[in-house]
């Protein structure tokens, strides 16, 4: 297993083999969301209680999905570096840190737009909004405090101890909702019991969260690529004699 | 070990003592945040009466979090942790000494005066023992959490503005059941003092190994 990872953790042998990769999941994505999005807005039916208004959940919950999953990843791969030391990891969870951020700011939104119509109010402070609010504090954090040591290696240990120490916060978003009682309804689809809804609107949230989890793999790797080759640039600015 | 550590605790109680700006800093911000509270509120007694608690948690908050700036930085800057770290001094016993002498110069007093604090902003005197050890429970979690980011954010540029605004999201969880607690206390649910007292034990355990393990990366 390790000896796979050393392989393939040379970012220029990853290059070669995520080229063809990303292409793929540009096309995917593009084609998944498009077909997603067809099936939300026009042809799921409307909720009974909440009417038209439910069409924000296919944009709603698979970002808050894909925020909580991007999060995830970061904490997986700053494990990995700091266990052992591959720089790849580093760089992989640096750059999905704005993708995450633009994922839990759109959760938010679109939470906050729902509420409105569904609860009466735009925000309420109950457990759920309030530790989702706390994960996109702490994706600024992660945010500012890569900007804050630019290209140096402690920066790179300080990223990956915060990210660690911000994990704290997942299982904590995810339980949420049944420790507290909370304005925010439970979980319907990862619960014990089975799925409490219906295929009609289940298929158009699988596709929209697919396509959004292709979506960010597609941006992962083509910002990976961007700062490898900002990197190649550097060390040949900086080398000596050149 | 142990006489290595009460060494080390007695140094940083001299540090504190001997450094009148650094021991009187934030007990004196923490009174400055209070006279902030009554003086906005107007002339309305109510609403000092009902917000008393808050207030007076989140004036700890704020000169916990001012005061986290220097935990580590005079020894950052003098090369007196390189040296620990040369002469393998155990990191884990400087780690806890400054942790504890960090609680008892900014929120010992706070903890302590605490009811006197609650009659100054007006609030019932029933809630004195629920505040009392609401803030003994908390305000330990206040230096435990902090300790780990303020050694994070040695050698930042702009480290006072990146410190608070790392640390907020970390003590939110800490206010929330702290001020929680005290309003569930007369009604004889203690639950959030027990939430508390166990995020205490697991990161008493947990935080200060990654605190050493930060501090051994920054002195690389």
């Amino acid at each position: 297993m390790l000896k796979y990872f050393h392989k393939y953790a040379n970012p220029v042998k990853f290059l070669t083999i995520v080229l063809p990769v990303r292409k793929i999941m540009g096309i995917l994505s593009l084609g998944v969301l498009s077909v997603g999005l067809i099936f939300a807005l026009f042809l799921s039916p409307p909720d009974y209680q909440q009417k038209e208004t439910v069409r924000i959940m296919y944009i709603h919950v698979p970002a808050a999905w894909m925020s909580l999953m991007i999060y995830a990843f970061i904490f997986f791969s700053s494990v990995v570096f700091l266990v052992w030391k591959f720089p790849l990891f580093l760089i992989l969870a640096k750059e999905s840190v704005t993708i995450g951020v633009i994922f839990t700011f759109t959760a938010l939104l679109t939470g906050s737009l729902w509420g409105k119509p569904t609860w009466g109010t735009y925000w309420v402070w109950d457990a759920r909004l309030t530790s989702f609010l706390v994960l996109f504090f702490i994706y600024l954090g992660l945010k500012l405090i890569m900007e804050s040591f630019s290209y140096s290696s402690k920066g790179d240990y300080t990223f990956a101890y915060l990210a660690l120490i911000g994990g704290f916060n997942l299982p904590i978003i995810k339980f949420s909702v049944d420790w507290w009682n909370t304005l925010h309804q439970p979980a319907s689809i990862l619960r014990t019991g089975g799925i409490s809804i219906n295929s009609e609107m289940l298929i158009p949230l699988f596709l929209m969260a697919i396509g959004f989890l292709f979506l960010f793999i597609y941006i992962l790797l083509v910002s990976v690529d961007i700062n490898l080759k900002k990197r190649k640039i550097m060390y040949y600015k900086n080398k000596p004699n050149n | 070990m142990i006489k290595l550590f009460f060494l080390f605790l007695l140094k940083d109680f001299k540090n504190y003592l001997l450094d009148s700006n650094k021991s009187w800093f934030a007990i004196s911000f923490f009174l400055l945040c209070l006279l902030i509270f009554p003086l906005t509120y107007g002339s309305s007694v109510d609403l000092l009466k009902k917000t008393a608690i808050a207030s007076i948690w989140i004036c700890a908050l704020f000169s916990n979090l001012i005061s986290l700036e220097s935990l580590f930085k005079e020894d950052y800057q003098n090369g007196v942790l390189l040296q620990y770290r040369i002469n393998n001094i155990p990191f884990f016993i400087i780690v806890m000494t400054k942790c504890i002498s960090h609680w008892v110069f900014t929120s010992l007093p706070i903890i302590f005066f605490s009811p006197i604090f609650l009659i100054f902003l007006s609030g019932s005197s029933n809630d004195a023992m629920g505040l009392f050890f609401s803030l003994l429970f908390g305000t330990p979690l206040f230096s435990l959490v902090g300790m780990p980011i303020a050694a994070l954010t040695l050698g930042a540029s702009a480290r006072g503005p990146l410190l608070i605004f790392l640390s907020i999201p970390f003590f939110l969880p800490i206010i929330i059941f702290g001020v929680l607690g005290v309003n569930s206390f007369n009604n004889g649910s203690y639950s959030e003092y027990y939430l508390l007292c166990a995020i205490l034990s697991i990161s008493i355990v947990i935080l200060p190994y990654i605190t050493i393990k930060i501090l051994w990366e920054s002195l690389k």
